[in-house]
């Protein structure tokens, strides 16, 4: 049996090789030139200097900064929602009994529209802020290949998360026949198949368009590096960053088209009574292969681009060059290569074959050796080096040393053996939160901080932001730990509640434990107002930056490109404007 | 050409790759050699597969950007003038408006190897100095 799907799946692997390598042996192929790209899309940087004003601008812009100011904004509105439907949750767990959400419905509901928001409209689009606004400054490009694809892809999220967060706009309307999706983000089968609410089809949908969204931005990243560099940029000398962003297109490229053509054939299941996730169909397995095949990659597509930017920061404030710049390159690529050879490890306890298990926990193990590279260089970057404790500089090292934790939890999970002991409990949940919070939360703030001046020609105010800085890395200390403790008291994930029996786990410790990781959570949310409010105010009455130079890069010869290209918009803005905004890429003034 | 490509320099920045190689190797030595599980040709050809195409995948990737990365540093070496980067010395702001920047060396931002390896070294040094003093 395992034989004939094993020589089916050669079969058409060698079909399908064929018919790649055909077409792409088609000459009429190869000599078509797509519309869009070349002239139409250089014709932008003189369309730049007359852009429309006020919300049409902003409707109807093609400049890679608008656009990544637009990812920026729509990132932290869906960081705003992803954080208030944890807030909830963790009131709901302060004790076992608690029932403030009204039902376990809700619960769950809240629990799926966290962890999707968070990966897919907040961690993607934060990143692609910072690549769309900093990527064509880096390599010296006048703008992406491709603008008008670049706010194509833009625009399709904001639907994306309408239709992701459609279910709780629609349950009251509805009187409750279309509901929150209650599948959690990893969306399994049979479960998620069989619930018969239309809320789970239209976040599916939703999650389709952002699926495409990402594929159109990668495309237009690769292409972009690949042809729009500046003449004196080469592979030799092209910045951390880019290439970490040049990895993660590679891995959407790879990925993401995977996890659309598999959220299909849920839809189809759900909808048109197809059998591929059925029980005595495809089977449950196969949605599990097919999602994390997608999944582990997607976790390293959300990590490589922050450890670009700790890579491209952390030196600044070193006062040294990044130690083993082509250390980093190398790992980087490793990681990307290696993340399509581990998805098994979510896997472990689900009864796949035991060889099987032991190939994915080789390369699992393998994968932590370009992760623990770069965190050594970080560190060898810093070691004797002239340091200074900004807020960018701060978060960096904060998220060095979280990804110590939320790295070697990993290689645990990693093993086998210790896998079918802490597999879903909330080990995995702290595990991955080190990671996702304790990282890519923290290097995008890191990188707001650090690119404040330029985006918005104001300094933000640095007290407030060091304690951005110290109460979120206490909270995510609190939070996380206890749920790593949690975890090795053996409390499962995704419940809303924990009333069981006392051989299970010591109830009295897991309240406690479930209570300071409540505690922490609040700890981080007045962390995070404290960010906005910093943030908020000082665009609005910020000093402005004149100094084209104001983390005194040059002193160490570290003065880079963006912060070139902003010192020239500094010479060419009219004494008398207030803010530079780049080439009116700051926010609409208030007019 | 490739002995030149791969010179000891490339081959050092790209240890840091080997050693996962060597452990994928180690265990697919370890999965032909030892098998508690029984056979099952199937199973065992998919066990030995994922870690082979694996290895595969990054033994290809890490030779050619191992050779893309190198040929573009011997462009650099030889013609350094052309792949200037932005530098300290450009304190002018009306010099940073110039596209071109000649005078200035190549590469301090991003490589920590650039042509002039003495040079780099050395200012490492008086960075490391002037911690040591405070
Ligand atoms: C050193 C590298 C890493 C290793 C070896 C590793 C290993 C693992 C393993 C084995 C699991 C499965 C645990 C289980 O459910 O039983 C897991 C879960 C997870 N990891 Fe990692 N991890 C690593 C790095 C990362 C990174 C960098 C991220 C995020 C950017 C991440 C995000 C996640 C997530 C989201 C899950 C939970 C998925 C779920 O079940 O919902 N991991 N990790
Ligand atoms: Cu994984």
């Amino acid at each position: 049996m395992a034989g004939e799907q094993l020589a089916l799946t050669v079969l058409m692997g060698v079909f399908l090789v064929g018919v790649a390598t055909l077409v792409s042996r088609m000459e009429n192929l190869r000599a078509y030139t797509p519309l869009v790209s070349g002239d139409a899309g250089y014709g932008d940087s003189t369309a730049t200097s007359h852009k429309p004003s006020g919300l049409i601008r902003w409707l109807t812009t093609v400049d890679h900064k608008d656009i990544g100011i637009l990812y920026g904004i729509y990132a932290t509105i869906a960081f705003v929602w992803g954080g208030l439907a944890v807030m909830l949750m963790r009131v709901e767990l302060t004790t076992p009994a608690l029932n403030v959400l009204g039902g376990t419905g809700t619960y769950n509901g809240l629990l799926t529209s966290h962890g999707i928001t968070m990966l897919f409209l907040f961690g993607t689009p934060i990143i692609a802020a910072f690549s769309n606004y900093f990527i064509p400054l880096l390599i010296g490009a006048d703008d992406m290949a491709f603008p008008r694809i670049n706010g194509i892809a833009f625009w399709l999220l904001p639907p994306a998360a309408l239709l992701i967060w459609a279910g709780f706009f629609l349950d009251p309307l509805t009187g409750g026949a279309v509901g929150a999706a209650e599948t959690s983000w990893t969306m399994y089968t049979p479960l998620s198949a069989e619930q018969a609410n239309p809320g789970v089809d239209l976040m599916l949908l939703g999650l389709h368009l952002s699926g495409i969204s990402a594929t159109m931005g990668a495309i237009n990243f690769i292409v972009t590096i690949f042809t729009e560099r500046s003449p004196d940029v080469n592979w030799a000398n092209l910045d951390i960053f880019s290439w970490t962003i040049l990895t993660q297109s590679a891995l959407i490229l790879f990925a993401f088209p995977l996890l659309g053509s598999a959220l299909i054939m849920l839809l189809l299941d759900r909808n048109f009574q197809t059998a591929f996730f059925a029980v005595d169909g495809g089977s449950p397995i196969l949605w599990q292969h097919l999602f994390w095949f997608f999944g582990h990659p997607e976790v390293y597509i959300l990590v490589l681009p922050p450890m670009g930017l700790v890579s491209w920061i952390l030196p600044k404030f070193s006062g040294r060059k990044l130690f083993g710049y082509k250390f980093v390159i190398y790992s980087t690529l490793a990681i990307g290569v290696l993340s399509f050879g581990v998805w098994a490890h979510h896997m472990f306890s689900s009864g796949i074959d035991p060889r099987i298990r032991a190939s994915f926990m080789a390369v699992s193990l393998a994968i932590a050796i370009p992760s623990a590279v770069k965190t050594f260089n970080w560190i060898a970057t810093m070691w004797n080096g002239n340091i200074r404790l900004t807020a960018p500089m701060l978060f960096c090292i904060g998220f060095v040393a979280n990804f110590v934790i939320g790295g070697i939890t990993g290689v645990f999970l990693a093993a086998i053996p210790v896998n079918l002991v802490l597999h879903d409990t909330y080990y995995v949940v702290g595990h991955f939160h080190w990671i996702v919070m304790g990282m890519i939360a923290f290097a995008g703030f890191g990188a707001i901080y650090y690119w404040f001046p330029i985006v918005t020609g104001k300094m933000y105010q640095k007290r407030l932001a060091k304690m951005h800085f110290w109460i979120s890395e206490i909270g995510v200390a609190v939070t996380f730990f206890a749920m790593l403790l949690l975890g090795y008291l053996g409390m499962p994930r995704r419940y809303a509640t924990y009333e069981f029996n006392g051989l299970i786990a010591p109830l009295a410790q897991v309240t406690t434990l479930h209570q300071v990781a409540t505690i922490g959570a609040f700890i981080i949310m007045l962390g995070q107002l404290i960010w906005v409010w910093n943030l908020t105010q000082s665009y609005l009455e910020g000093p402005v930056v004149e100094d084209e130079d104001p983390w005194n890069l040059k002193e160490t010869g570290q003065y880079s490109r963006e912060f070139e290209w902003f010192g020239e918009q500094l010479d060419t803005t009219d004494e008398d404007t207030p803010t530079l905004a780049a080439d009116g890429s700051g926010e609409p003034s208030d007019d | 050409m490739s002995s030149r490509t791969f010179d000891r320099e490339t081959l050092l920045d790209l240890i840091v790759n080997a050693i996962p190689l060597v452990m994928m190797a180690f265990f697919i030595g370890v999965f032909v050699l030892y098998n508690p599980f029984g056979t099952d040709l199937a199973n065992q050809a998919i066990q030995l597969s994922i870690v082979v195409i694996t290895f595969g995948a990054l033994f290809v990737l890490t030779y050619f950007s191992g050779r893309a990365i190198s040929k573009a540093e011997a462009e650099l070496e030889e013609n350094p003038e052309e792949f200037a980067e932005p530098q300290a010395a450009a304190a002018d702001p009306s010099e940073a408006t110039t596209p071109d920047y000649d005078e200035e060396e190549f590469g301090e931002v991003t490589s920590d190897e650039p042509p002039e390896d003495a040079a780099a070294i050395a200012a490492d040094d008086a960075d490391d100095e002037s911690a040591d003093d405070e």
